[in-house]
């Protein structure tokens, strides 16, 4: 189903970014998908600097798909910069890293994740977790309301 | 302290006694009453102890050797008492011998010579015929001490005592022994005395 | 028995010298005074027997011519011996001749008759000294002289002796105790400070402390004996306290050693599970992408290779999920809580159903095994047993899996048994190695790291592992928890 919402994928490997896209393609979510290569990148977009909103539309952003292993600032750091800021305190943020390391689930919950999930391996495993999460972050989670 | 009185005829009895048995035979001749001494018992008896207190010198015994001889002058009153006392005994290893004189010129050889009452007015005429001799002149006459002579018997309470001439023993060079000399009274020539 | 005073060395020494000078003075004492008493007793007799022979010879010229007033007389001389109490001249016939008495009235002091014997006489009623002797004329017996005389001579010596000894004991004792004073100085006074000085070293453990007084003496010889004693402890206390810090020390930068060690290998997996499966999603994803974008393109050899590429990097995501999970397990802290591993088969049991519906599979859960241990350990224990005993169960239509409860020499051991593929007895030391396999993959799928991640876990919960099987009848997986983690885990046993 055609959606306005925006999916900010924050994401620096290209192969796991063009894997991620291709899984969300699979499953059918056409969402506009915004890629950040890293975490300065998305903070720029989702806070804006020196005072200045983001690029992108606050509103608009359905779901964070944020990878923990980020180059200059990393995922956990974006986390929290984006927990501190009212802006996007309640923006729903989904960890999707290839580790399961309990440190990592503990910190990332700890720092104001709402779902942690683990890359597998197996691309079809992959895409039916795409799917799972495209289902559940676009449809069936209503979003917070955002605050200005 | 003053002795306890006793008897003296129960005790002067045991003493002749004892001095009998010491003889070796019952007394002989006793007179006077069965169990009582008579006086001449025991002037016998002490004649037997002056031999034993009285030393003569050893002239005295030039002429009898191992003799002693109590001798008897005049009559005799002792009769078999003297014998018997003086029987068997010895003094210093002397033999006691009894001999009987008459006449004062044999007497010389005596040690003790008792004279007799019989010789009384004669006396003065012995002891000058005794004069130097070493004999022991006894008599229990009165008044022989005094006349010059020894020991003088005499009895007072019963009792036989004597009186010491010492100068007149010394004269016959006897010595009395003192044991004797405190029993007696001594007696000066010529006065009674102490 | 006890006497007061004698409690401390002091008293000891004290006591010892006064009693051995009164003993030795009272053995003086007595000996020297009864010796005295007896000589006394001898000189009086024998200057009685002289007095006695001189009276008797004297009266003998009396007794004969019977003059007891001249005995008397002789008999009165002795009033200038104030002893004689009295004096009997008996003649011969036994009877009192002549008498002399000291004191006016006491004439019963002789008898009437002349007393048998003539030797000393002690007995009487008034405790006098008779002594009675024979009067000899020419050898022959006529009469007996007794002489009475009174002891208060003997009585007065004995006091005089025993005041002069008493006082002179007393006299010694006082030298005794003041000499004491001076010398318990010399002895007591090390013995002293020695007590006081080990009362406090084993009071206060204070070892620094010495006695003092190390003289010449034996006492001397033992002060200085501690105080060197004192010494080597002290040494060796500072020596000890030196290697136990030295130990200490050791035993910190160990930890540090293995905290750091940790963290290197906490680091690792971290490394491992991120950076090592990045690449191989990539390969695993783009080779599927490959095989649907252009799978049409390809020849039957060209999908081969792709289906074996894409097979390779499952296997290779797989056994790094299998290393990562055994790095993990032994890096765990333990949790020691309460677990009852029943109900964790039965849920485990249930999972394996809900996964593949179709399968019958008889399953016997033995109750109440409930255990200390990890729970999350212990759970994936029992999944890697009962989930193998699922999979080699495959080929069976009545698959049966039991997880119970034996004594096994007296422990209590659990088991998960199968009636599946079972294995050979002759491979059973491989069973538990990291990696073994003892079936191909076509077989029975596996990377054969469950068994050796059971076996870790097990050793850390202080137990131990071992199978019993048979090709084709099954096998039986059994386990024992030790403590259970109480400790926080013991390194591997020996059966690893």
């Amino acid at each position: 189903m055609a959606d306005k919402r925006i999916v900010l994928l924050v994401e620096d490997n290209p192969d796991d970014e063009a894997l991620t896209l291709r899984a969300l393609k699979k499953n059918n979510i056409l969402n506009e998908v915004v890629v950040a290569r890293d975490g300065a990148e998305a903070l720029d977009l989702l806070l804006g600097t020196n005072g200045k909103s983001g690029n992108l539309k606050l509103d608009q952003l359905a779901v964070v798909l944020l990878d923990l292993k980020l180059p200059k600032v990393n995922g956990l750091e974006v986390l929290k910069r984006l927990r501190a800021d009212p802006r996007t305190k309640r923006l729903p943020v989904v960890v999707l890293t290839s580790s399961k390391e309990e440190r990592d689930l503990v910190c990332a919950y700890d720092s104001g994740a709402n779902s942690y999930v683990q890359k597998p391996v197996e691309f079809a495993e992959f895409v039916q977790a795409a799917g799972h999460l495209g289902l559940y972050w676009l449809v069936t989670n209503a979003p917070p309301p955002m605050s200005r | 302290m003053v002795a306890v009185a006793r008897r003296f005829r129960p005790a002067l009895l045991l003493l002749a006694v004892t001095a009998l048995l010491a003889a070796g035979g019952p007394a002989r001749g006793e007179e006077g009453a069965p169990g009582s001494l008579s006086d001449y018992q025991v002037k016998a008896a002490y004649l037997y102890y002056f031999t034993t207190f009285v030393d003569w010198p050893p002239e005295a015994f030039e002429r009898t050797g191992n003799e002693l001889v109590v001798g008897v002058l005049g009559e005799d009153p002792f009769g078999q008492i003297l014998d018997a006392t003086l029987r068997g005994k010895s003094v210093n290893n002397r033999a006691l011998i009894v001999r009987r004189f008459a006449s004062i010129k044999d007497a010389r050889d005596s040690h003790i010579l008792f004279i007799s009452a019989s010789e009384q007015d004669r006396i003065p005429s012995i002891l000058k015929a005794l004069d130097g001799a070493a004999v022991l002149t006894v008599a229990d006459v009165d008044g022989f001490a005094t006349r010059g002579g020894q020991i003088a018997f005499h009895t007072i309470d019963r009792k036989v005592r004597f009186d010491i001439n010492v100068a007149a023993v010394e004269r016959a060079r006897i010595k009395i022994s003192a044991q004797l000399m405190k029993l007696g009274r001594i007696v000066r020539a010529g006065r009674e005395g102490v | 028995m006890k006497w007061p005073g004698a409690s401390t060395v002091r008293g000891k020494l004290l006591l010892a010298s006064i009693l051995s000078k009164t003993a030795a003075f009272l053995v003086a004492g007595v000996v020297i005074t009864g010796y005295d008493m007896m000589a006394l007793r001898e000189r009086l007799v024998r200057r009685l027997s002289i007095q006695t022979d001189i009276v008797g010879a004297n009266c003998l010229s009396a007794l004969l011519f019977n003059d007891p007033q001249s005995a008397e007389t002789t008999l009165a001389a002795l009033r200038a011996d104030p002893r004689v109490r009295a004096v009997g001249l008996y003649s011969g016939d036994r009877r009192l001749f002549a008498t002399y008495v000291r004191d006016a009235g006491s004439e019963g002091i002789l008898p009437a008759e002349a007393p048998a014997g003539s030797g000393p006489d002690y007995r009487g009623r008034d405790d006098h000294l008779r002594l009675s002797r024979n009067i000899l004329f020419q050898g022959k017996p006529i009469g007996s002289v007794l002489i009475v005389s009174d002891l208060s001579e003997v009585t007065a010596t004995i006091t005089r002796d025993v005041g002069i000894f008493a006082g002179v004991l007393l006299l010694a004792l006082l030298i005794a105790l003041a000499i004491n004073i001076r010398l318990q100085r010399t002895i007591s006074g090390p013995i002293l400070s020695l007590a006081e000085t080990a009362r406090k070293v084993s009071q206060e453990k204070d070892y620094s402390a010495r006695a003092a007084g190390a003289g010449g003496d034996e006492i001397g010889a033992l002060v200085t004996a501690f105080n060197e004693m004192l010494e080597e402890i002290q040494m060796q206390q500072a020596e000890l306290r030196t290697a136990h810090d030295r130990l200490e020390q050791r035993v910190a930068e160990r930890t540090a050693q293995l905290e750091t060690a940790v963290k290197e290998l906490e680091a690792f997996s971290y490394s491992v599970s991120h950076d090592l499966r990045a690449p191989l999603r990539s390969i695993e994803g783009f080779s599927g992408a490959l095989m649907e974008d252009c799978g049409d393109q390809l020849n039957a050899a060209g999908k081969d290779s792709l289906k074996r590429i894409i097979a390779s990097t499952v296997r290779m995501g797989q056994l790094i999920d299998g290393l990562l999970n055994l790095s993990r397990v032994t890096r765990a802290e333990i949790r020691g809580r309460s677990v009852d591993l029943s109900s964790l088969a039965g849920e485990i049991v249930e999972e394996l159903r809900q996964g593949e519906n179709g399968r019958r599979v008889e399953a016997v859960v033995a109750g109440g095994a409930v255990v200390e241990g990890d729970p999350a350990l212990l759970r994936a224990v029992l999944q890697n047993l009962i989930g193998n005993a699922w999979k080699f169960t495959r080929k069976r239509d009545e698959a049966r899996i039991e997880f119970g409860v034996a004594k096994e020499s007296g422990e209590t051991a659990f088991f998960v048994r199968d009636n599946g593929a079972g294995f050979d007895m002759t491979y059973s030391d491989k069973l538990f190695g990291a990696f073994q396999r003892l079936h191909g993959q076509n077989e029975f799928p596996g990377i054969g790291i469950g068994l050796a991640t059971v076996q870790r876990i097990v050793n850390r919960h202080g137990g131990r592992t071992w199978a019993t099987g048979a090709p084709d009848k099954g096998a039986t997986i059994y386990f024992t928890l030790g403590n259970g983690g109480r400790n926080g885990g013991q390194e591997d046993r020996a059966a690893g």
